[in-house]
């Protein structure tokens, strides 16, 4: 029955059954805004829009890559072409490659920034949370425009560079790798953060005194007991960096310009330039693929750590 | 005995030292973190206040002429005018679209719940790359001509689960027997929900609703894809200036934009606050 209430409802059914409300059995569970309609049916305009709109179009994509071309069968033929091909590995090879040095750097950078942040008085956690979100919050062109700016020859970064007398002329950044390196991190280091201020402010704040207390050093202390405690945090923080860095068009676009090719900036052509929708759908699915399992790898790795060394060594 | 003791100072002072030191590189790196983040951003707002006709930083003379030039610019009016109309729409649909959808993922106890949140929440997930491709593709085989609607639905689409997510966090807040309460003194179900249940749903609302606009506004991934040759869109044309006609007017544009989005930052923070944003 769905006129089933629950316990807490009996009170106040009570009370409008004393006042004599006619309606009363139906006041209660049932009254509620959220529970006249069945509730399932709230979520039907979000989930029939997204269907058409979201899913659909993936599905259309999935097809797309394994059609023959003019016929209407299946091919495995788009993915044969890809990955035979040398310079695709190439650019999946350079993608895989950029995505793990920037998620190295974030997590270098965003775990001393996080950890900080958990030992501050609120104004300056507001100060961290702030300069974390604005950029996070700002456009990436805007954010990448920012660096064509930082990296240019008579940019800030090549002027700190000469008066350090690090270098006589100008470094190339600005079109390079390098550059784009270290535009993608800053791009990408609040995703980092997020994830790892989540983590260490879960943890039990009395755990490093303790280790201190018993003769460790501070060093020591995070290094054994707060890193190992908030390496779920920094797995779920690098996962993210590590989908949206490999995915991420904008940034490689405008500080690489075109002297390198990735493989977002792959399915662009394909699909913008040279208009073979076909190829441009399969590089797409193959960097899902590649994303997905790099997800899937680094979930499996957490579950692993939360629930196996310590419980499950020997028949693990 | 006192051989021991001073052992034991030597050690104590070793483990200062030591510390002292995890402090400094703890400190040291964070200060390096916090001027990266902020470098770009600086450097824009900077550069945009120049009274030279190229990019200049640090600035050489101060001047809003480049602001007061933006008016002047048909194309980018035009672009901002239709950025700010798409943007609107599709977070004006994203919201009652994801409102509604909050209520069944949170108060909901039927099977398939779990699943439900994942599809909902899976736009974030996607890199929006692959789904600008994904629609492309869909909307020409559908046989429909780009067009703003098009572009206002494919922004729907990704920017509905922040709606879904603050909203979720904040009805989960709210306890449900305030509207039984509501209903028992004689308020009808639409009272309830207009007096009872969305001044509490207001601050994630306003926060989701925030996010979602800045994300519309902001997106030029999946417009690239979708806006057609016609529909400029604001961040398409500042791509495009950046790569064809650079001059101090794109640091004036991108200030404005990156105010716009302080503006958001105030606003989530003034409705929930930053310390919980970063929970959701």
């Amino acid at each position: 029955m769905d006129q089933s209430l629950e316990p807490g409802d009996q009170g106040l059914n009570g009370v409008a059954a004393t006042a004599g409300v006619a309606r009363s059995a139906r006041v209660g569970h049932r009254g509620r805004v959220t529970s006249r309609l069945r509730l399932w049916q709230l979520a039907l305009p979000a989930t029939l829009f997204l269907s058409v709109y979201f899913f659909a179009p993936l599905l259309m994509l999935f097809w797309w890559s394994v059609r023959a071309p003019e016929g209407r069968g299946l091919t495995l033929g788009n993915f044969g072409t890809l990955l035979s091909d040398p310079f695709f590995f190439q650019t999946l090879g350079l993608s895989l490659r950029l995505s793990f040095e920037v998620t190295a750097v974030t997590l270098f950078l965003g775990f001393p920034l996080a950890y900080l942040y958990t030992k501050v008085g609120s104004s300056l956690r507001l100060v961290i949370l702030f300069v974390t979100l604005l950029p996070l919050l700002t456009s990436a062109v805007v954010r990448s425009f920012g660096w064509i700016v930082l990296l240019g020859k008579q940019g800030l970064v090549n002027q700190g560079l000469m008066s350090l007398g690090l270098t006589d002329s100008p470094v190339r950044l600005l079109f390079s790798l390098d550059g784009v390196r270290v535009a993608l991190a800053q791009v990408q280091l609040p995703f980092m953060l997020l994830p790892l201020i989540n983590a260490l402010e879960q943890l039990d704040p009395s755990l490093e005194p303790a280790a201190v207390s018993l003769g460790a050093s501070r060093f020591q202390a995070v290094l054994r007991v707060t890193l190992p405690l908030a390496m779920p945090g920094m797995i779920a923080g690098a996962i993210l960096n590590f989908a949206l860095t490999i995915s991420a068009f904008i940034t490689p676009a405008m500080v690489g310009g075109g002297s390198f090719i990735v493989m977002p900036t792959l399915v662009y052509q394909s699909a913008i330039i040279t208009l073979q929708w076909p190829r441009a759908a399969t590089t797409a699915l193959i960097l899902l693929v590649v994303a997905m399992a790099v997800v899937w790898t680094g979930a499996a790795v957490t579950r692993r750590w939360q629930y196996g060394p310590r419980q499950g060594g020997a028949n693990a | 005995m006192p051989e021991r003791s001073f052992e034991d100072h030597g050690a104590r002072v070793r483990a200062r030292l030591g510390d002292a030191g995890f402090w400094i590189a703890i400190w040291g790196i964070s200060a390096i973190a916090l001027v990266y983040l902020l470098l770009p951003t600086l450097i824009i707002v900077g550069a945009s206040v120049t009274s030279t006709d190229f990019i200049a930083f640090p600035p050489e003379g101060l001047s809003l002429r480049w602001f007061t030039k933006l008016w002047s610019l048909e194309s980018v009016r035009l672009a901002a005018a239709r950025s700010l109309g798409v943007a609107l729409a599709a977070t004006a649909i994203a919201v009652v679209l994801g409102v509604a959808a909050a209520f069944p993922l949170v108060r909901g106890r039927f099977a398939g719940r779990e699943v439900l949140n994942t599809l909902l929440m899976s736009p974030l997930v996607l890199p929006s790359l692959v789904y600008g491709l994904a629609a492309l593709i869909f909307v020409s085989a559908l046989g429909l001509q780009l067009s703003i609607g098009v572009l206002v639905l494919s922004h729907v689409a990704i920017i509905v689960p922040y709606v879904i997510r603050t909203t979720a966090a904040s009805l989960a807040l709210l306890d449900p027997q305030l509207e039984d309460a509501a209903r028992s003194l004689g308020a009808n179900v639409w009272r309830t929900f207009l007096h009872v249940v969305l001044p509490n749903l207001l601050p994630g609302i306003v926060t989701g609703a925030a996010f979602a606009f800045i994300s519309s506004f902001d997106n030029l991934t999946v417009s690239l894809f979708l806006a057609g040759p016609r529909v400029e869109t604001l961040p398409i044309r500042l791509f495009s200036m950046i790569e064809f006609d650079l001059d101090p007017s794109v640091a004036a544009i991108s200030t404005v934009l990156v105010l716009i989005t302080l503006a958001v930052v105030i606003v989530a923070h003034r409705a929930v606050g930053l310390t919980r944003i970063v929970r959701l």
